[in-house]
């Protein structure tokens, strides 16, 4: 494996800026338009049965964690379906081999771009709750753009990597329903992860979605974090290892074996 | 020094030998052709000159440096027109261009310049700003072969540039690849017509089972080996075999497949006058073409 171009990367991520160009309404609808539905039905509707949690109303406490809900799920609909497109059926990549890109270069540049598709919409969401006067730290907010953007990298690796052993769309239903809906609901984004039996919240803590709502509502409402230092460096080893497999697998989709 | 050479190369994919030890050096400024039918390894022959898919065994040098270890660089100063279709559907034509020229680290100023001159060159100018799904078929080919050329390559190559187009989109592309060979750029194409291959080619290879056949000038292989005529009989069973006697009997080369009976003749003035003695079939007269030798190397049967 080579060490990865940067400039080639940013290549590849050009060219995904320029199709998005094209057709940005319908995507600010799907990747900023559902989590704002979401922030406001869930934390006023909910919202009115539970009052308070940790101190916070409802939507205060459900607020983090959507940001974070919302930047993964951008990044994984990017990785898979985008991404599985233009790997097979538009045949992009294969396109782009023929150029001096190289593999790492693709991939690291989708990567990188799923995680800006996290940033466009946490960063929407994030005006969105400063209108509503749900987020006030304004200081915080290069932090926690920071800390969506890593999460939308360590899921768009993840995404990656799934796409690359897909076999068609279908496939996808795996990582979904039985990945990704789990994560959004076990994660401490709706209720605290407290509430659920020591082991099975354990599990979670593999992936890094629930260190990303912790360090988000750290971010938002200060506190003590005990943990906040030990997650920020398990995403740190999460996005090198998430991205290396993410690599070796596309490598061995798109390049025949002997 | 050779352009391409390969020295005992090979490929296998999952233990099955596609190319199975080639030697062939091609010359800067020549047009050379790789023919055979599918499954013959020409593709699995020009996607590891792409540096597309590593070899497995032998040696292959391109533009002077050894593609397995130096691919990134050697691909800076090839273009390639892949069989399947990949130009960027999500993007206009000009766009498709420009981005392509990104690839290459060309900059933008000179990008754009250099797309404009080759959607002329392709006669492509109307659809500049238009996306590849309203594009032809003829078009799209069009236009791949200007992507191929976007960073200026010294090397060009061509992986069957015309199957599945109308006889006018293919004659336009014949003409512009001619006009570029005509400029000295060095093509490799890949193709199962013979026709394409005796227009545009100075040399062939043909592969057959992951191995060269043949290899040569095609006027010189198709004289050597099946000379300068070609009368085809058709005829029924029983004139047939008054035909085939007298041909035996004239020790004249043919070939008998089905109602046809090919003849090689060296004196084709006087075969033919026998024949037309002998029966009032349909004869055709024609020159030897690649296709006959093409037939004669792979046979004529249909293979699966």
């Amino acid at each position: 494996m080579r060490f990865p171009n940067m400039r080639r990367s940013h290549r590849v991520w050009q060219r995904n800026l320029d199709v998005f160009k094209s057709h940005y309404l319908a995507t600010i609808v799907g990747n900023i338009g559902e989590p704002i539905l979401y922030l406001f039905g869930i934390g006023i509707g909910l919202g009115a049965f539970v009052r308070e949690i940790d101190g916070h109303p409802y939507i205060e406490f459900f607020a983090p964690g959507m940001l974070a809900a919302s930047a993964m799920t951008a990044a994984a609909f990017e990785c898979t379906f985008g991404s599985y497109t233009r790997m097979t059926e538009q045949k992009v990549y294969e396109g782009i081999l023929a150029t001096p890109i190289e593999i790492e270069d693709i991939v690291i540049g989708e990567i990188l771009w799923g995680a800006t598709k996290s940033f466009f919409s946490t960063f929407a969401m994030l005006l969105v709750m400063m209108a509503a006067s749900i987020f006030t730290s304004y200081a915080q907010i290069p932090m926690i753009l920071l800390n969506m953007f890593v999460l939308g990298v360590a899921f768009s690796a993840l995404a990656l990597a799934v796409s690359a052993v897909a076999w068609s769309y279908e496939f996808f239903n795996f990582f979904f329903t039985l990945f990704l809906t789990p994560l959004l609901l076990f994660s401490g984004i709706y209720f605290p992860t407290s509430m659920l039996p020591e082991w099975f919240s354990g599990i979670f803590l593999i992936f890094p979605t629930p260190h990303s709502v912790e360090i988000n509502r750290f971010l938002f409402y200060g506190g003590d974090g005990p943990h906040l230092i030990l997650s920020a460096f398990y995403l740190a080893f999460f996005i090198p290892v998430g991205t290396g497999i993410a690599i070796s697998l596309t490598r061995r989709r798109l390049i025949p074996r002997h | 020094m050779p352009i391409v050479e390969a020295i005992g190369l090979k490929r296998t994919f999952s233990g099955l030998q596609a190319v199975n030890g080639i030697d062939f050096a091609i010359a800067s400024g020549e047009c050379y052709g790789f023919l055979g039918p599918n499954g013959a390894g020409k593709t699995t022959t020009v996607r590891m000159i792409q540096g597309m898919i590593p070899h497995s065994g032998g040696k292959l040098h391109v533009l002077g440096r050894d593609i397995g270890k130096y691919a990134g660089v050697v691909k800076e100063r090839i273009g390639i027109v892949s069989q399947d279709d990949n130009l960027d559907r999500d993007l206009t034509v000009i766009q498709n261009l420009v981005t392509y020229a990104r690839y290459f680290n060309i900059p933008r100023h000179d990008a754009i310049a250099r797309a404009r001159e080759l959607l002329a060159f392709l006669q492509l100018e109307e659809k500049t700003n238009v996306k590849i799904p309203a594009l032809s078929g003829g078009m799209q080919r069009r236009l791949a072969i200007a992507r191929a050329l976007i960073n200026q390559p010294r090397l060009l190559i061509l992986d069957e540039p015309t199957t599945g187009l109308d006889p006018q989109a293919r004659l336009l592309i014949w003409q512009r690849l001619s006009s570029l060979k005509k400029d000295g750029l060095t093509i490799i194409l890949t193709t199962h017509y013979m026709e394409e291959a005796e227009r545009l080619t100075d040399r062939i290879a043909i592969m057959d089972h992951g191995t060269i056949l043949m290899e040569g000038v095609p006027a010189e292989l198709i004289k050597n080996e099946i000379g300068k005529d070609v009368i085809e009989v058709t005829a029924e069973t029983g004139d047939m075999e008054k035909i085939v006697y007298l041909l035996n009997q004239l020790e004249t080369h043919h070939e008998q497949h089905g109602e046809t009976v090919y003849v090689y003749p060296e004196n084709a003035s006087d075969i033919l006058s026998r024949i037309m003695d002998q029966s009032h079939n349909k004869i055709l007269h024609r020159h030897a073409t690649l296709e006959d030798l093409f037939l004669r190397l792979a046979g004529r049967s249909l293979r699966e």
